[in-house]
């Protein structure tokens, strides 16, 4: 085969896999959005338009119950990633120390322990050394961590883009550190605060590992998702997927076209 | 020399980094290693008694089912990463290559699904793989039975953990490549090299870390899983880390499950330390250098 | 004295290995327009950021106005800055970015919208304030920088190389402008610049600085004609240098071997036969003769060349000439009514009391 050839081939290869993984990846998903309209959701063909499961988690108690807590869940470790992500990422970047590299590796340490170890060894730790029985706070804790390594890269691609001297600058100028952080800094990087507190939220609302330890009896919605899938499929779980996959399309949609637009960066360079 | 009033830089750098560098000692450090710890205690009504002794590793290495489960769970997880790396390879390249404009797009409605979280999306799965999903339903519609391989089997399991993670690998090499010169890939060829050589020569070497990092993304969790080989294994599908799950929620046996997930953790830990000798020295060779 | 308004002693400073700022001291009186001019590395941007407070010096003592502010951060100082790269805030207007200093100092509102009028009218910036710096030229985002760094009347101004990246034109209008604002302000300037010329043209007194020390500390017209150090007389102004050991001392003047043409040269102290030295003079300081020219008077220096080329430079011209020994010498003169061209015949003359010698070391 000639080389021009062999390049085209290749590329028709690879275009190919790439439209095959997205096939693979969002079959299921339309799928059960489909299904979540249909009567029948084993089989929705012929198709029969129903709202059934929808109206069973607009009413459904335990519904209400769970999402309460995956919210209070998602807010919690967003907010403990945002602040320690962002304070990581200002330190390693704007300061010279030998310890940065090792800053760095801690940071991004959760990425590299499995959801599940990360559940159960925070359950026993939280119980027997600190004393905290598996509640809220404690399934806080253990996803900021999974959520922190996540929360840092967006940040530190930031910051990586920030100019440092506009501090000089300020300084230069009477403006004390924290007068500084607010009037300089912090406009410049709160988009990609944003876009970490939003990345931490997905992912806390819709842990199940880590959370399902932590919690035990507490239900949060991917914990309810996983006795309802457990004990028979019924009609909330097509519903249940298609919100939770809405939302997450849309939060992603929005933070895209912000890019695109080059409204906001959220750190991402072109 | 003058007093410092002032902080100094490696005092300010502290002051700003210890936060979350203490939280990730305090709550991810200190708690493995507790159940280091607590491996080596006995449960008594679900209650840990520092009752030191070996009991839960000989538990684990006597009793045949655990480490079987362990040897399905590396082989498992081993086939994914292998499946993710060769198909995600071409997936990214194509992306950074010819994605232009696009390539964020393209990037981020990859990785979007993996946010939905885990049960959403197995069950999805399940809906198209299962015995009555959308893959066999339409089978059987047209008069065709069952591809009984796809569901409730070790391949099942091991599709459901390719859709899971490869997102991750996906992204960790576009983000790699995304730094990569490919005007170097010029520079090669006008010095004689053909593509393959190229990549050998030009393109792994200066890749191979991102593709580690994101095989280990995918290697890590797919090792551990324990909720997807529940749904999609079947009876004889369970996989280490469903059982050292089941250890936690159901008979509390939390030494015995401590000592699991020591196990886990110390397996997980020489496999990546066994890839990046590999490559490493692997490229060494090729280049005759030493990075 | 007292009256200086910045005293610095044994300012060193060290980056790992390599030394910045090698134990230098300095004293600025209130009303200096004062350059520190120096090549690339030669430790000026980092002598300036630790009088601005964003270096702690390893060594020594920084004062303004009597006050020691070595331990101080800069936001303590009262100091303005002026940055090569503007640096100004993007997300704020320019108003916003001039007022600045004054929000920070907590300045009555009524004070600052005075003292903002004032700037603005100071700078030329009319109708620009409620523009966004990417909204202007770099002119103009230069004009505002400097209203950001007068407008707190600080008691020192610091500008690194803000003249750096404008274009050549605004660069000459600038240096006239910013020498004007010294001089109406009354505060002494603290100007860091590679480009000699500048250096030149708005100081009145220059330290000129290498490997992390000061050469020379002089008046500027010192710096020019009395070079002290051969890294200033190389650096300084444009120079011939010849190379050569001396072959005879006779009190304060010498002869020297260059290149196999002799040269009689005023030594210094201290210079003995076979010492090599470089004789720097400046280009200006030579005399072309051409074949029409009359002698010169009083003892001088000749030496015989052809013409090679001639660089145009409006009024006057860089006269290269080739030796016969091979080497090359420059002579800057007016254009007016010389007659020469490529190929001449010329020699070059100049007085024996010009020029300046100085060992080579090394």
């Amino acid at each position: 085969m000639t080389r021009r050839a062999f390049e085209i081939a290749g590329k028709l290869t690879s275009g190919a896999l790439l439209v095959l993984l997205y096939l693979f990846l969002y079959a299921p998903i339309v799928y059960i959005i489909y299904a979540s309209f249909s009567k029948n959701i084993s089989w929705p063909f012929p198709p029969q338009f129903s709202l059934k499961g929808f109206e069973l988690l607009w009413i459904g108690r335990t519904y209400h119950e769970a999402l309460y807590n995956s919210l209070i869940l998602g807010i919690g470790s967003a907010v403990l990633c945002t602040i320690f992500a962002t304070l990581g990422s200002i330190a390693v970047l704007r300061y010279r120390s030998r310890w940065r590299r090792l800053v760095v590796i801690a940071h991004l340490c959760p990425l590299f322990v499995a959801n599940l170890l990360v559940g159960i060894s925070s359950l026993l730790f939280n119980r027997q050394v600190l004393g905290l029985p598996g509640n809220m706070g404690s399934a806080i804790l253990a996803n900021a961590i999974h959520g922190l390594s996540f929360a840092f890269l967006i940040m530190l691609a930031q910051m990586l883009r920030y100019d440092w001297r506009m501090d000089d600058a300020a300084m230069v100028f009477g403006a004390r550190p924290l007068r500084c952080f607010w009037e300089i800094t912090l406009p410049n990087i709160w988009p990609a605060m944003l876009g970490a507190f939003i990345i931490s939220f997905i992912l806390g609302f819709n842990n199940l590992e880590i959370s399902f330890y932590n919690l035990g009896a507490t239900q949060t919605l991917p914990s309810t998702a996983w006795g309802s899938l457990r004990h028979g499929l019924g009609p909330e779980l097509p519903a249940l997927a298609t919100l939770v996959n809405a939302a997450v399309f849309l939060a992603f949609a929005a933070m895209y076209l912000l890019m695109r637009y080059r409204i906001f960066s959220f750190g991402h360079r072109e | 020399m003058a007093r410092r009033k002032r902080l100094s830089e490696d005092a300010r750098f502290a002051l700003m980094a210890a936060p979350g560098t203490l939280f990730i000692f305090i709550f991810l450090f200190l708690p493995i290693l507790s159940i280091i710890v607590f491996s080596f205690w006995r449960t008594e009504v679900y209650q840990l008694y520092p009752d030191w002794n070996l009991d839960n590793y000989r538990v684990l290495l006597t009793t045949p089912t655990y480490m079987v489960f362990l040897m399905r769970s590396l082989v498992t997880a081993s086939l994914v990463s292998l499946v993710c790396v060769v198909l995600g390879w071409p997936i990214a390249y194509f992306i950074i290559r010819y994605g232009g404009r696009y390539r964020l797009l393209m990037i981020l409605a990859l990785a979007a699904p993996f946010f939905t979280g885990i049960i959403l999306r197995v069950s999805a799965l399940q809906g198209i793989m299962g015995p009555v999903g959308a893959f066999n339903m339409t089978l059987m519609t047209f008069g065709f039975a069952p591809v009984k391989v796809i569901m409730f089997s070790q391949v099942a399991t091991g599709i459901g953990l390719v859709y899971l993670y490869i997102p991750f690998l996906v992204t960790a090499i576009y983000l790699s490549l995304l730094n990569f010169d490919f005007e170097l890939l010029e520079a090669a060829k006008v010095n004689g090299a053909p593509p393959w050589r190229a990549f050998i020569e030009i393109t792994w070497p200066l890749n191979w870390m991102g593709t580690i990092i994101g095989v280990i993304l995918v290697f890590i969790p797919s090792l551990a899983s324990s909720v997807t080989p529940i749904f999609l294994g079947g009876a004889n599908g369970a996989l280490f880390g469903s059982v050292l799950g089941r250890q936690f929620s159901e008979t509390g046996t939390l030494a015995l499950g401590s000592a699991m997930g020591v196990v886990l953790f110390a397996v997980s830990g020489l496999v990546i330390y066994l890839m990046w000798r590999t490559v490493n020295l692997r490229r060494a060779g090729f280049t005759g250098k030493d990075y | 004295m007292s009256d200086d308004v910045l005293v610095i002693e044994g300012i060193s400073k060290r980056f790992g290995q390599t030394v910045a700022v090698n134990g230098v001291s300095l004293a600025i009186g209130s009303r200096e327009f004062f350059a520190l001019l120096g090549p690339s590395g030669s430790g000026k941007t980092t002598l300036l950021r630790i009088i601005a407070g964003l270096e702690a010096p390893d060594a020594g003592r920084v004062v303004i106005n009597g006050r020691d502010v070595t331990d101080q951060p800069p936001y303590a100082r009262h100091i303005g800055m002026v940055f090569q790269e503007f640096l100004l805030f993007p997300h704020k207007k320019v108003f916003e970015n001039v007022i600045f200093p004054l929000r920070m100092q907590r300045v009555s509102r009524a004070e600052r919208d005075e003292r903002l009028k004032w700037a603005i009218e100071l700078l030329h910036l009319d109708g620009l304030e409620d523009r966004y710096p990417h909204q202007l030229s770099g002119g103009q985002q230069q004009r505002v920088a400097l209203a950001r760094g007068l407008i707190s009347r600080p008691a020192l101004l610091l500008l690194d190389e803000p003249l750096a990246n404008l274009d050549r034109e605004l660069r000459k209008e600038m240096e006239v402008e910013v020498r004007r604002y010294q001089l109406d302000l009354g505060i002494p300037f603290i100007y860091v610049t590679h480009n000699q010329e500048e250096a030149l043209t708005m100081s009145d007194r220059i330290a000129v600085m290498h490997q992390g020390a000061f050469e020379q500390v002089a008046e500027k017209h010192e710096v020019y004609t009395n070079p002290s150090t051969h890294f200033v007389a190389g650096f300084v102004g444009h120079s011939n240098r010849m190379r050569g050991p001396i072959t005879s001392v006779a009190g304060r003047v010498g002869r020297m071997d260059w290149d196999g043409v002799e040269l009689s040269v005023p030594l210094a102290d201290g210079m003995a036969v076979g010492t090599v030295i470089d004789f720097f003079i400046k280009c200006e300081k030579v005399i072309l003769r051409g074949p029409l020219d009359t002698a010169p008077d009083g003892p001088h220096n000749l030496v015989a060349g052809r013409l090679r080329d001639i660089i145009f430079k409006g009024a006057a011209a860089d006269y290269l000439v080739v030796l016969e020994n091979g080497a090359e010498l420059t002579v800057t003169d007016s254009t007016a009514g010389r007659g020469l061209a490529t190929g001449d015949r010329v020699e070059i003359v100049w007085p024996l009391a010009n020029g300046i010698c100085f060992a080579v070391d090394g």
